[in-house]
């Protein structure tokens, strides 16, 4: 019969197809090898104490109004005192081996009707773990928080932020009356030691976010204007910190709050830029993150607005790229003066030149400092 | 019924349609290759179709040799948020992947190469990460 004289003839030539497929290696579709995070959102209900503003100013922070927080039941009250650590004094010696990127030099898209941080953002911080008792010599408590903010204080006003004013928000309807991102602001500090914290000293997400939640808006609405930062010590240990990132930013949409979260990469060499760093490797390495972060989060606050085709935010396209750097005394790199201190901080995206689309701004750009 | 009537005649048909239907829908096999053929050698027929894909969108193209591209890549982002898949919550982590689809032409040797410079949200590429290459035996 036809059909199966068809039949002989199709599995004559199919077996030795299928051998020949069989023999190809490693042809199967690999699995996709992300780690899992949880996306639960638990609400609790703790309490904190209510925010006092406090502005930077330019290189001199003023801490003053950091005071006594109650955050958890039980919990011992943490007081930050001011304090300031002169430029350039966390540094350790030894040699430093500079892991340099490459820059993503494509397009940036700005999708119209899109929010950016147009307003003056409030940062507020919760150093989560041991950050007021594990640090050893040359290092002192506090040190890390006070490096943080005179560096945040200095950034703020310097070209290195200006470029984030470039970036602006625009309605689909007026694409031509742009509100720009404005620059932070400090707000407020609160240490929170792990012990002490219900959350332990592993972290998700979601505990993440009820960290900053129930440090700074328990009720439930955040500040619009808020940038809530965790920032974690070194041995807190956050799920795919070192593996997926070294720090992150999100959006909650039901309190309408933009967290961030940035580890210490003192003991993670996939977040450290260099061994040694100008001031403090730990330290320089999250300073850049930090960065990174908040660029990201002032020009894409909801996810929606600033990223180009592949993904990449303005923070991911010059990502571990430092321009020109200077080799310091120490053997550490820095690539930028900040009120007097040297550090080595991420380049970002400098936008260049438009082509308006439908509904999109498409700009050029480039890695840069300033 | 008579076919009822000789199951084995009708699973023979319904094998015979089976088997012989790559004959006759398509000539040229499909190789799909993804991340665990890094750095090996697959072994195609001439005239097959290749298909790449690597699972992040920050992968590019950085070198293709003896291949053939049908069509433009395809990036297929994931975008971030709660609803995104565990991982890809946050920006900049570059969830989804990018596929590109060759045809091998030439007997021989062919190449693919691709490469990225993030490996994750503000995280560090080591160099393994950084490279993707598979070799092809075209014969």
């Amino acid at each position: 019969m036809r059909t199966f004289s068809f039949t002989r003839v199709g599995v004559l030539l199919s077996v030795p197809m299928l051998i020949l497929s069989l023999s190809i290696p490693n042809q199967a579709i690999a699995d996709n090898q992300r780690q899992g995070q949880s996306q639960g959102q638990s609400q609790n209900n703790d309490r904190a104490d209510s925010q006092q503003n406090n502005s930077f100013k330019n290189d001199q922070p003023n801490f003053s109004n950091n005071r006594e927080q109650t955050l958890e039941s039980g919990m011992e009250p943490v007081i930050i005192q001011p304090s300031r650590q002169d430029g350039g004094a966390l540094v350790q010696p030894g040699k430093a081996a500079l892991y340099v990127g490459t820059a993503d030099s494509t397009a940036i898209n700005y999708n119209l009707g899109a929010p950016v941080m147009a307003s003056a953002q409030k940062i507020y911080e919760v150093w989560y773990g041991s950050w007021n008792t594990n640090l050893t010599a040359p290092l002192g408590p506090k040190a890390y928080q006070t490096f943080t903010n005179n560096f945040l204080s200095g950034m703020v006003s310097s070209g290195y932020w200006g470029i984030n004013n470039a970036y602006y928000q625009a309605a689909k309807l007026a694409p031509t009356t742009k509100n720009p991102v404005s620059n932070p602001v400090f707000q407020q500090q609160v240490v929170l030691p792990a012990n002490t914290s219900k959350y332990g000293s592993t972290l998700s997400q979601s505990s993440i976010y009820n960290i900053a939640k129930n440090t700074f808006f328990p009720a439930g609405t955040a500040d619009k204007d808020g940038i809530y930062l965790v920032l974690t010590s070194s041995e807190i240990k956050v799920s795919g910190f070192g593996t997926q990132f070294c720090g992150w930013h999100s959006y909650n949409s039901a309190s309408n709050a933009k967290y961030s979260f940035v580890g210490d990469p003192a003991t993670t060499s996939g977040c450290l830029a260099q061994s040694t760093g100008p001031n403090l490797a730990g330290a320089d390495s999250m300073l850049s993150v930090l960065a990174h972060e908040l660029e990201e989060t002032a020009t894409d606050p909801q996810l929606n607005a600033w990223y180009s085709a592949n993904g990449k935010e303005n923070g991911d396209k010059c990502a571990w790229t430092w321009g020109a750097t200077i080799k310091q005394s120490n053997g550490g790199y820095s690539n930028i003066n900040i009120g007097g201190t040297n550090y080595l901080i991420q380049q970002n995206f400098k936008l260049g030149s438009k082509t308006a689309g439908a509904g999109i701004d498409t700009w050029s750009g480039t890695c840069a400092l300033s | 019924m008579k076919t009822h009537g000789n199951p084995l005649i009708a699973v023979l048909l319904a094998t015979s349609l089976f088997v012989s239907f790559p004959l006759t829908a398509n000539a040229a096999p499909l190789i799909k290759i993804s991340e665990s053929s890094n750095l090996k050698t697959v072994s195609v027929s001439q005239g097959s179709k290749v298909q790449i894909t690597l699972h992040s969108t920050y992968w590019s193209s950085k070198k293709v040799i003896n291949l053939k591209a049908v069509g433009a890549p395809i990036s297929v982002p994931i975008m971030p948020g709660p609803k995104a898949p565990p991982g890809c919550q946050f920006a900049g982590t570059g969830c989804g992947s990018v596929t590109w689809t060759f045809v091998a032409t030439k007997a021989g040797s062919a190449s693919f190469e691709a490469g990225r410079t993030s490996c994750g949200e503000a995280l560090k590429c080591t160099a393994s990460q950084q490279k993707f290459k598979v070799l092809f035996k075209v014969k």
